[in-house]
């Protein structure tokens, strides 16, 4: 297995469009902070704030990382040349896992270390807030791992790339719908929203069991449609 | 140690609405070049599908150097090399990153042998160029080349040849009998251009509507196809006295039927028929008889749709 993680970071690290895609969210996000720091107490929230409308951007890194593969049949000669199911699901999870994240998490670290150092805001150093960072790193992993599983259910870059797009927007309109607070509180998308208008309170143990729950039900939703299923 | 590398038992794979293979029956044996021939959707590559792991039998059982259990199988996939269908190819890397990755994924800890392959391939000189850049020959050789990568004990090529120029076609064939013969590597090649797989391979597959209809060696084959005079009469052994005799030739063979085959004469039938007639020996039938390969086929796989000599 340690080879096929080696195989799967060379080419992330190969991969124009992890590159691409983390570099292009950097800037938007960055541009986007304009409007969102007036909403915000800070540059780290306001970051945060933009990272669900950007969302669709892991959405597109994961049908040109996943849903390609599948396309490409090169997935497929993982398991050709006698690597399990399970240890091809479980490395391209990581591996493109790592990669969502960094897309995502990048421009929070980044907006965050320069309110620290260059506004004086105090996001890092206030002890409280580390229930506020684990809630967004486990929302933000969790939201990674939408379009991950329909990369695996449906095993075509289209499909891997339609299908999570109109959820994202459904899930857009939902966060803006009569039930806006209760939709937001179960979405990863919309606990991200919550805890940039610092609207997420303690206790944050719910938030994080939701996350937990999409993520068992993701994950092994995954697996089970991959593990007997028939491939191109 | 056994012989047999793959062995298939009653192996069926249905879909929705089709069945795809039925009861297949089939052994591969180890140092032998297996040509695979089928019409579209006869069921060719959803066998070779099944033999690599990507698809899972209805029913039946599949073995690979002896191991059925899904966990051994797949191990021992690892001894194969392969290419299915279409190569598996990142576009945006070189040749040299795509056979790296595979390098990696496989484990083979020695990086010259990328440079080797490319080069046995005639690939080397690629250099930066990114894969969606290549000719369909040139991503053909790559999934050659990938295939190769770990010297693999079996070989499955899934319609190798498509998109290769006259050149390549001699090359691949080529190359496919140096590893037969240096490595003693095992090869099942699957392919429509009939004229190329007689060239290549020591052993016939024929196979249609997902039934194996014939298995035959190319020795067999070439029996099978040459043209003679097919006598049918109440009494062989006379006649083949009469050939002997009065026809001075001994270029004839006797099958278990009573048929003779006669290799002489051929442009000259009313001597044969006068000759026998003389010695006052019924004969029932006499007709000149003898395939080309790919009416062999044909006949044999029931249709002129899909399977397609360069010749015609």
């Amino acid at each position: 297995m340690s080879n096929l993680l080696k195989a799967e970071f060379y080419k992330l690290f190969h991969s124009r469009y992890f590159w691409g895609i983390g570099a292009f969210h950097l800037s938007l996000s960055s541009v986007l902070l304009l409007d969102s720091i007036g909403e915000t107490s800070n540059l780290f929230f306001a970051s945060l704030y933009n990272t669900p409308i950007l969302y669709f951007l892991a959405i597109v890194f994961s049908a040109l990382f996943v849903g390609n593969d599948f396309g490409q049949r090169t997935l497929q000669s993982y398991i050709n040349t006698g690597h399990t199911r399970e240890q091809v699901l479980f490395v391209k999870l990581l591996v493109y896992q790592i990669a969502c994240m960094i897309i995502l998490a990048l421009p929070l670290l980044i907006h965050g270390l320069i309110g620290e150092l260059f506004l004086k805001e105090t996001f890092v150093s206030v002890g409280g807030n580390l229930n506020t960072v684990l809630t967004a790193t486990v929302s933000l992993f969790t939201m990674c791992l939408l379009p991950f599983f329909f990369a695996f259910i449906f095993r075509d870059t289209g499909k891997a790339l339609a299908v999570p797009m109109v959820l994202f927007f459904l899930m857009i309109f939902l966060m803006n719908g009569d039930q806006a607070l209760f939709i937001s509180q179960i979405l990863p998308m919309g606990q991200l929203r919550l805890i940039a208008l610092q609207q997420l309170t303690a206790p944050m143990m719910p938030f994080i069991l939701t996350d937990f729950l999409w993520i068992f039900i993701l994950y092994f939703g995954a697996y089970l449609g991959f593990r007997h299923s028939d491939l191109k | 140690m056994s012989s047999i590398i793959l062995e298939a038992h009653s192996l069926t794979k249905k879909y929705r609405h089709t069945v795809a293979l039925e009861h297949i029956d089939l052994q591969i044996e180890k140092g032998k070049i297996y040509g695979f021939i089928g019409q579209n959707g006869a069921g060719k590559t959803t066998f070779l599908r099944l033999a690599t792991g990507l698809a899972f039998p209805t029913s039946g059982s599949l073995s690979l150097w002896g191991k059925t259990d899904t966990k051994e199988l797949q191990e021992q996939r690892k001894r194969i090399g392969c290419m299915i269908e279409t190569p598996a190819l990142f576009p945006t890397m070189t040749a040299y990153q795509n056979m790296e990755v595979q390098r990696i994924q496989r484990g083979i800890p020695d990086k010259a042998v990328i440079e080797k392959t490319l080069n046995m391939v005639g690939l080397k000189d690629t250099g930066k160029k990114s894969v969606r850049n290549f000719s369909l020959g040139m991503r053909q050789r790559l999934g050659i080349a990938i295939a190769l990568l770990n010297t693999p004990e079996f070989l499955i090529l899934d319609e190798p040849i498509n998109g290769l120029d006259p050149a390549g076609i001699v090359d691949v064939r080529n190359l496919l009998k140096s590893l037969n013969n240096e490595y003693g590597m095992t090869i099942l090649v699957s392919s429509h251009i009939l004229e190329e797989l007689y060239q290549t391979a020591s052993e016939f597959i024929l196979i249609d509507k997902g039934k194996i209809v014939e298995e035959i060696s190319a020795y067999e084959l070439n029996e099978r196809c040459k043209r003679h005079i097919a006598i049918k009469t109440t009494s062989p052994q006379k006649a083949l006295l009469v050939l002997e005799e009065k026809l001075h030739t001994e270029n004839f063979k006797l099958l278990p039927d009573g048929i003779i085959h006669l290799y002489d004469y051929l442009d000259d039938m009313e001597k044969v028929a006068a000759a026998l007639s003389d010695a006052r020996i019924l004969v029932t039938g006499l007709s000149i008889s003898g395939d080309t390969l790919e009416d062999y086929f044909l006949s044999k796989t029931g249709g002129t749709g899909n399977v397609k000599s360069p010749k015609s």
